[in-house]
């Protein structure tokens, strides 16, 4: 059984490395796409409020596996009509492309509520100290205002990536050699679906271990620099 | 290139009535298998012993952590491969169907994180509430089903209607193990119709909607059992 498994390691860890490149650099889009979103949820502007609004509740509803079709299936048709006219190819979008996209869009929108609700409770006399010092309504917001509720909102934010490492596994189904994938690739060569889905269920649970390891790591620190 | 034939044909709309059923039918199944499981880790860790509570607590994190995809690869191709569980109950009961095993899966992951909310649910209802139902004679398990219990259900109102979108959302991977749920089936005939993105794109919206509901919903439930006068909910 395991000398069937061992020559595939390399291979899998690969695949665990994917999912975590993916999950990270899908998390730190999502986190500018959240403050950005919640900045424009309580703007003065109405367009803005209600686009973000929109854009909260619409992924709010829509399925993460949902998504990630629409993306990989939507922007290959797009790319191809685009393409028509001018006689150009596009060989479709490449798949792992479209789940960083995905996952970037939906989970900024998970991100932007996080946020909304920490600018919700946001003590006015940081602000205020920062107008009194001369500063503008931006370098208030980000010298001030972002890094606050970037420490804030730490805990949330370190869940968020922990559900992001899960729902990163979705892109398997598009044919990201992630985790997930490179485990049914193994599973189906070496036909023992039990063992090889044991294993990564365990690897998964390594990768979150160490990730709300380090959570925990930052969240001590930060609040010592407090 | 982009046409939308599917969208004429009977058989997509019943499809995605069907799929509709289905979705509800594994939401409606968890929610409720999960609510008993969860309740059970819950009461291990607030009343149970050391073993019990490292029990409960190796079983949260464990569920919590492992992918919902993996874990329905795992029931849906693993599990079958253990030679005694054929014929078992266990076989008759869940894996004999892709969808039962859905329900089972959903149950175990959901069970995790209701688990979770029931018991700080139960650790928000404040300790001289207890007394006060010990003091005037209720034994413990009667206090338990008439103070403790209502007052923590309360409580998690709100995040028990996070929870139910979380499962709608996430019955939504079961799809992948051949169950004909509001993404599976329409998709399904999106392959014979050639067209990949309509069913989709419908699928969605039924989705969001359906979501907007269960969140109507919930509102309506926390307003008609809040307390006049009293701010306990504790989403700020």
């Amino acid at each position: 059984m395991i000398e069937s498994i061992a020559p595939y390691l390399g291979f899998w860890l690969e695949g665990a490395m994917l999912t975590l490149g993916l999950s990270s650099l899908s998390f730190l889009i999502s986190v500018v796409i959240g403050l950005l979103v919640a900045f424009a949820a309580v703007s003065r502007l109405r367009a803005a409020a209600l686009t973000a609004a929109a854009y909260i509740n619409l992924f709010r509803g829509l399925p993460e596996i949902i998504v990630i079709f629409v993306v990989f299936y939507g922007s290959t048709m797009v790319l191809k009509l685009l393409g028509e006219p001018f006689g150009l190819e596009f060989g479709g979008t490449s798949p792992a492309v479209a789940a960083l996209v995905a996952l970037s869009v939906q989970f900024g929108s998970y991100a932007a509520v996080i946020f909304k609700d920490w600018i919700a409770v946001f003590p006015k006399g940081y602000t205020e100290a920062g107008m009194a010092i001369g500063m503008t309504r931006m370098q208030v917001r980000r010298r001030i205002v972002v890094p606050l509720l970037l420490r804030s909102a730490t805990p949330a934010l370190g869940n968020l990536f922990l559900v992001m490492l899960k729902i990163s596994a979705l892109a398997s189904l598009i044919g990201v050699t992630e985790l997930s994938r490179t485990t049914s690739i193994i599973a189906g060569s070496t036909r023992e679906p039990l063992i090889c889905y044991l294993i990564a269920a365990a690897m998964y649970l390594i990768i979150s271990g160490v990730a709300s390891l380090v959570q925990h790591r930052f969240e001590t620190v930060s609040e010592r620099s407090f | 290139m982009l046409n939308f034939t599917i969208l004429e044909s009977s058989a997509f709309w019943w499809a995605v009535l069907e799929g509709l059923g289905v979705t509800l039918g594994l939401t409606g199944l968890s929610m409720v298998f999960g609510f008993l499981l969860g309740g059970l880790l819950a009461a291990m860790q607030v009343y149970g012993g050391k073993p019990a509570r490292l029990v409960a607590r190796i079983y949260i994190f464990v569920f919590r952590g492992v992918p919902l995809l993996i874990l329905l690869f795992l029931a849906y191709y693993g599990l079958p491969r253990i030679a005694w569980l054929r014929g078992s109950v266990f076989w008759d009961l869940v894996l004999v169907s892709p969808f039962r095993t859905a329900v089972f899966v959903l149950t175990i992951n959901n069970a995790a994180y209701l688990g979770e909310m029931i018991r700080g649910g139960l650790r928000m209802v404040p300790g001289g509430l207890l007394e006060a139902a010990t003091a005037i004679g209720m034994t413990r398990t009667r206090a338990f089903f008439r103070v403790h219990a209502p007052l923590a259900l309360r409580s998690i109102l709100g995040n028990l209607g996070s929870e139910t979108i979380f499962v709608v959302k996430a019955s939504a991977i079961t799809s992948v193990i051949t169950v004909r749920d509001l993404l599976g089936g329409p998709t399904v005939l999106g392959k014979v119709f050639l067209d990949p993105l309509t069913p989709l794109l419908v699928v969605g919206v039924v989705y969001v909607l359906l979501v907007q509901i269960i969140d109507f919903g919930t509102r309506m439930l926390r307003a008609h059992l809040s307390v006049p006068g009293s701010s306990q909910s504790h989403h700020v």
